[in-house]
């Protein structure tokens, strides 16, 4: 894949295009394919720097969050009122945050298209019409089950107590081709087995005369009325702490794939959406919880698939139970405490199991543009999403404890390890949701697509309300919380819309 | 086949961590060291001191990479760490200038109490760079093989 990479630049820069695209994840990278497969001139920027899968190979975990992650994955949603501080991590490189992912790809659930064809009006987005783009989304990107053998020992006794429960555990389904479970996704696959767009769209995208530059940070877009007129930045030095020169982009539209985190500020930024206020809005997160479990037995979590199983059995409690397993370093933070008793609990790491379980959210969250490049994020957590976090503590707990676990570390703040006796006498209601220790990797809605501009920044098009030929193309204009990974929903959304402008866009762009 | 590159492969631990810059200890680096060096001692002792300056050079690198927001976190959780903890001990700060004992008691009360939020940050960097250090993930069973490619690409 022929990227220019932008911090070999040192002179300003001017380009023109037909379509500009601001990012390069799973929105801006389907985007861009289909408006180069569509024959219009296509340039694609992205902040990040762009590493190729021996790159990757060549970083540890947190040198890969030094080159790869937003702010070295330090941000962070502040809790309003009763709601934990949520750590929001993003990817900043080509591919965005497909590259860092566990390849996780769900399609929307029925129950969650049904939302917003009868009760948001988005009568396009049935299940019906989306089944096409999600059946081919899923051929392009090679999504298929986790193999059980590959499923890590961790996996393995969290299914084994589901299956004592009474439930069954289910295999995820990924994007990946010749994996062969070594469980680095979230770092970058040195293997490039992880389809993520870097690996599979973009590539193909280049090969339809679509451009792209790394390193380039687009601060704000150039308006003249309602229309965008191309977009002004900064290209960024390796060097951190020196500023890099600027560019100017010359562009007939605009497409903005920045993420539900940026796609908001960058339009803030721009002075977009002041008539409705929407823009920042609505953000959903997908709160996401983990509970280790030290076993009698060796486990070695960390060998197979980072993530590979789930059980939607509470999905009527407003939780999905995820596997997940994490570096070394970063299993010792969920131990509490520090010094010498401390250590001797984080050496029996080898004992340790661990699983997830994520909230599906009400929309709780703002972005707003302040002062430098980050926006602040807040998030005020509502009463009925605060009673979810001990629903998921409950069956996280009771599944490790029907596998036999001895011990289980709570992820929350100052609390104590507890044996399976503590654990059943706890009493839930007096632990507040804001102790807990909370992330987050869906960040979405925060430019929803609706029918009318009162109560949404995109239309059906995902066109801006008051802007002729601005368009967001990616997890922000999810209408609503999705309740499992939104990559695939994310891309067949984003295919559709793409046609759509495709189609739309005149003879000659 | 090994794999094309420049760099050694990482299998998550730093195998070749002798050989990375040693960055001088100055600034809220002591006072980072001191905190590692609470945070990670055992019943053995304090870890070995290269160690820490290996952590601390990690840690002056990820600064100088981020920057912004995500090493301002840090800094406030530093800060606080260090200038308040040892009140919670009835000690006055800085936290450094206590022996290891005090500030494990004073680091584990602020932990427990109503800032303990605001060590979240800094604890968890700390821990994912300590555990990558070769002879520190050995310590709790890791050596990485299992994070070994079976097979490499080097296509664009």
């Amino acid at each position: 894949m022929n990227v220019e990479v932008g911090r070999n630049l040192s002179t300003d820069q001017v380009w023109e295009t037909d379509v500009l695209v601001v990012g390069s994840g799973a929105g801006g990278a389907i985007a861009a394919y289909e408006l180069a497969n569509a024959g219009r001139d296509v340039l694609i920027l992205e902040e990040g720097p762009f590493l190729r899968p021996k790159e990757h190979a060549s970083l540890r975990p947190t040198q890969h969050m030094r080159a790869a992650w937003r702010q070295g994955a330090m941000t962070a949603a502040l809790g309003i009122g009763n709601t934990p501080v949520i750590n929001l991590t993003m990817g900043r490189c080509v591919g965005g945050s497909s590259a860092l992912t566990g390849g996780v790809c769900f399609r929307t659930p029925g129950s969650v298209l049904k939302t917003w064809t009868e009760t948001r009006g988005l009568v396009e987005l049935s299940e019906k019409n989306l089944e096409p783009f999600f059946d081919e989304i899923e051929r392009r990107l090679h999504i298929q089950p986790v193999p059980e053998p590959m499923w890590s020992n961790s996996t393995h006794l969290f299914g084994a107590g589901l299956r004592k429960l009474g439930t069954k555990i289910k295999a995820i389904q990924r994007n990946t081709v010749d994996c062969s479970g070594i469980g680095q996704c979230n770092f970058g696959c040195p293997q490039g087995s992880k389809m993520s767009v870097d690996r599979s769209v973009l590539p193909e995208a280049m090969k339809r005369g679509a451009r792209l530059v790394s390193d380039c940070l687009v601060e704000r877009l150039v308006m003249e009325g309602s229309r965008v007129v191309g977009a002004r930045g900064r290209i960024h030095r390796e060097d951190r702490t020196r500023k890099g020169p600027r560019f100017e982009v010359r562009a007939k539209t605009v497409v903005v794939a920045a993420g539900g985190v940026h796609s908001p500020s960058l339009l803030q930024a721009s002075g977009v959406g002041k008539r409705s206020r929407q823009v920042g809005r609505n953000l959903t997160v997908h709160p996401a919880f983990r509970m280790i479990a030290r076993f009698d037995e060796p486990v070695h979590g960390w060998s197979g698939s980072l993530q590979s199983a789930f059980t939607d059995a509470y999905e009527h409690e407003g939780v999905t139970l995820m596997s997940v397993y994490v570096p070394p370093g970063a299993m010792a933070t969920g131990v509490p405490g520090l010094g010498p008793e401390w250590m001797s609990n984080v050496e029996k790491m080898p004992y340790f199991a661990m699983f997830g379980g994520l909230v599906h959210d009400e929309a709780g969250g703002r972005v707003r543009k302040i002062w430098g490049r980050e926006p602040l994020v807040t998030y005020r957590m509502c009463k009925g999403d605060q009673a979810k976090i001990p629903a998921a503590m409950k069956r996280l707990g009771e599944t490790w404890l029907a596998a036999g676990a001895q011990e289980l570390f709570l992820p929350i703040l100052g609390h104590q390890s507890v044996t399976p006796d503590q654990f059943r006498a706890l009493d839930w209601g007096s632990i507040p949701a804001r102790l807990y220790e909370c992330s987050s990797q869906h960040p979405l809605g925060t430019c929803r697509m609706g029918t009318h501009s009162d109560h949404s920044v995109v239309d059906g098009k995902g066109k801006v309300w008051d802007m002729d030929n601005l368009y967001v193309m990616d997890g922000s204009v999810i209408p609503t919380s999705l309740g499992v990974n939104p990559q695939e929903t994310i891309m067949a959304m984003v295919t559709r819309l793409a046609r759509g402008l495709a189609q739309d866009l005149p003879a000659g762009q | 086949m090994e794999p094309p590159h420049t760099q050694p492969p990482s299998y998550w631990t730093a195998s070749d961590w002798r050989e990375e810059p040693v960055v001088p200890v100055r600034g809220w680096g002591k006072h980072v060291i001191a905190v590692a060096e609470t945070m990670f001692t055992t019943r053995e002792g304090p870890p070995p001191a290269d160690r820490l300056q290996w952590l601390w050079g990690q840690l002056w690198d990820f600064s100088k990479q981020v920057g912004g927001l995500g090493v301002f976190a840090l800094r406030m959780s530093l800060f606080f760490l260090t200038w308040i903890a040892p009140l919670y001990v009835f000690r006055l700060p800085p936290l450094r200038r206590l022996p290891v004992e005090r500030r494990i008691e004073a680091m584990e009360r602020f932990e427990r109490g109503f800032m303990g939020i605001t060590f979240y940050a800094l604890k968890a960097m700390l821990c994912m760079m300590y555990f990558e250090h070769p002879d520190a993930a050995r310590e709790v069973g890791f050596d990485g093989s299992s994070k070994k490619p079976h097979h490499w690409v080097d296509s664009e």
